[in-house]
């Protein structure tokens, strides 16, 4: 051996011995640590054990069911590798095992089938990802042949495909063209999409996009994220429809808003419409060359949710979502609940003062509101206004809480058919009217959640009623979980009698 | 169908420490057993109603959430397919009541299933599920000092099955 590689492999013994004292400090501190956490842990192990053996079977499986209800699909197996009894206590309800996800790898579909019986219904989750990590049509070659006992199906996509890859909508064609599928007792279908399916320059977009067509005679829930479908005859009994639009730029708004009312015109029995959508402040108002001239008629639905996230508030974005209302004339809506979520710089910047504020909140109260006149069954609101503080103005505000009421000011004129309202609200609210107009309808107004809410802003909204003689032939005052209202205070301001909860 | 007089009277419970506790008729017949109890013993408001499997401090507990809850309306009646419909979500006056020492809570959860108080029942069960959810189950059993009794056939089948468990 040459000197120079006797001198690296002293040099390599050494580093090993040091290896070796680091490591064995490491597992004495670590053994340390160990010890003192179990001697921590052992009066209330002693008393979790104590609890739960005293469970019988039957309570032990009521909280298993809860368990089965967090998203994750790997519950049953984690909690039938516990213990002798927890496994036969999980092995023998069918419906621990119903829930199929394409990313399980094929003994484990096949375990699950087998494990949830003959006919117990099945909650199908595919997840659309490029062909290389998982092939989703793998799993559906193992699982196809229990379609007609599927009761939920739930699509989505990697959010990192490419639009010519595997994402839903290329994973829903390829399925419809590989499978005959009979869901006869499909329920709830959900696809969510997170890309593109079309090319930007292409505007004859409907060639390629996905068209459900199996037989589905009792679906009833279609709920979809970036994704409106294409009418077909399969969602005939749809009742219920959620979707979310981005509308990037006015071209891409334009596109889905289309896509929306024809397939909104296409579904005879939808009953409840949720739309989530994501305003884009760099939209200008030109209304006319964004939405449909004519306003979509649907007599059907009566109920209305609509979420604005992220709203960026100024007098352009609330011209297009009274242009957006406009749009739907819902002559039988019975429920319209409207959240908005602020975005807070456009909020709280300081170009925006209190009375700028409040003439915008103003404004969109009444973009939001749908003409009485046209819309006279809608008898319940809701209304939710938030915020979210981002994470360094959430510590300045602790360290230097900013001053800035806000007032959501209601027209009573327009919500004159209201009878029930439900207010969260980060501001204080005041109703209004115009004198000459009708009494007012409403019987029960309930504040909920309203953590800003003063007992200086409620009395201030009592009197506002009072004011406009709204006070009188309410019925029912609730407040619910408003933790800054004084007790006293509210009792003060709102009779006992038309009082029906308070809790603060 | 409770009348107005029915909401006026006053109920006796006897725990199984012998603790005797007067409360409303409409606070009582949250649960289910009491409901019966009274409809069987009719009118008769002298005679307590004996309660040999809760004690005096649970009891005091379950009263506390009866009370709060006294004008919810009447659960539905349970259908064998409705998993979907229910959540894990406990409301906030229930997560702060809920918020006990571990004996306290299995206590109160074997009181409610005694009491046949489905509401509270529910809150009970879905606080040990959060605090089983997304656990592996060594911590499971870490937690709640559950001894792993798998035979070593059984163990060689958890083996092949550990990598399900596995999220991906």
């Amino acid at each position: 051996m040459d000197n120079g590689t006797f001198a690296r492999i002293v040099r390599d013994a050494c580093r090993l011995d040091s290896m070796v004292s680091i490591l064995k400090i490491l597992l004495d501190n670590a053994t340390k640590y160990k010890n003192s956490y179990n001697q921590c842990l052992r009066p209330f192990s002693f008393k979790y054990s104590k609890g739960l053996a005293s469970l019988p079977d039957e309570l032990l499986v009521h909280i298993f069911k809860f368990a089965a209800l967090s998203d994750e699909t790997k519950h049953a197996v984690r909690l039938s590798h516990v213990s002798r009894k927890f496994r036969a206590l999980m092995l023998e309800e069918r419906r621990f095992w119903t829930k199929l996800h394409s990313r399980a790898k094929a003994d484990e579909v096949n375990a699950f089938l087998s494990r949830s019986g003959q006919d117990t219904g099945l909650y199908v989750s595919i997840h659309a990802v490029s062909q290389l990590f998982l092939d989703p049509l793998a799993f559906l070659n193992i699982c196809s042949h229990t379609a007609p006992r599927w009761k939920s199906l739930k699509i989505s996509e990697a959010s990192f495909l490419h639009r010519d890859e595997a994402t839903a909508n290329v994973l829903l064609k390829d399925m419809i063209r590989r499978f005959d599928l009979n869901l006869a007792r499909l329920q709830d279908l959900e696809i969510h999409g997170s890309v593109e399916p079309w090319d930007d320059g292409d505007e004859d977009v409907d060639e390629l996009r996905f068209k459900f067509s199996w037989p589905s005679p009792n679906l009833r829930v279609l709920r979809c994220t970036r994704f409106v479908p294409l009418p077909s005859p399969s969602y005939s009994s749809i009742t219920s429809f959620v979707t979310s639009i981005l509308g990037t730029d006015r071209r891409r708004f334009n596109i889905e808003m289309r896509q929306l009312c024809s397939f909104l015109v296409s579904c005879p029995s939808i009953t409840d419409l949720g739309l989530k959508w994501h305003v884009v402040p760099d939209i200008d108002d030109e209304e006319r060359n964004i939405l449909p001239a004519e306003p979509l008629e649907i007599t059907r639905i009566t109920s209305f949710k609509l979420l604005l996230s992220n709203y960026p508030i100024g007098t352009a974005t609330n011209h297009l979502v009274l242009a957006f209302m406009r749009t739907f004339k819902l002559t039988n809506l019975d429920h319209l609940s409207f959240k908005v979520d602020f975005s807070p710089f456009h909020l709280m910047g300081r170009q925006v003062d209190e009375v700028r504020t409040t003439e915008l909140l103003l404004e969109l109260a009444h973009a939001l509101i749908p003409d009485p006149f046209v819309h006279r069954r809608l008898t319940s609101l809701s209304v939710d206004l938030t915020y979210e503080m981002p994470r360094p103005l959430q510590m300045m505000q602790s360290r230097q809480p900013i001053k800035q009421p806000r007032t959501f000011t209601l027209p009573l004129d327009k919500i004159r058919n209201v009878s029930t309202l439900k207010m969260t609200t980060f501001a204080r609210t005041l109703f209004t009217r115009d004198a000459t107009t009708a009494p007012s309808g409403l019987r029960e107004i309930r504040f909920w959640k309203c953590k800003e809410l003063t007992s200086a802003g409620l009395i201030d909204t009592v009197q506002s009623l009072k004011e406009y003689g709204a006070w009188d032939t309410l019925e029912r005052f609730v407040v619910e979980d408003c933790n800054a209202l004084q007790h006293d205070a509210v009792l003060d301001a709102i009779s006992n009698e038309k009082m029906q909860n308070l809790d603060i | 169908m409770s009348t107005t007089e029915d909401k006026t009277r006053k109920v006796k419970l006897v725990t199984s420490d012998n603790e005797e506790f007067e409360v409303d008729w409409e606070v009582a017949t949250r649960s289910v057993l009491i409901k019966h109890m009274l409809e069987d013993i009719g009118e008769s408001e002298e005679q307590a109603i004996p309660l040999p499997n809760v004690t005096a401090n649970v009891l005091k507990k379950v009263l506390e959430w009866c009370e709060h809850h006294r004008k919810d309306p009447e659960p539905a009646p349970e259908s064998s397919d409705d998993n979907r419909k229910r959540t894990l979500e406990i409301g906030d006056w229930d997560a702060k009541f809920i918020q006990v020492d571990q004996e306290m809570l299995f206590e109160i959860i074997l009181a409610a299933n005694y009491l046949d108080i489905k509401a509270l029942l529910d809150v009970g069960c879905k606080t040990v599920a959060n605090m089983i959810k997304g656990k592996q189950p060594e911590e499971i059993r870490k937690m709640f000092n559950i001894v792993n009794d798998f035979t070593p056939e059984e163990e060689a089948q958890i083996k092949k099955e550990n990598e399900w468990a596995e999220d991906r």
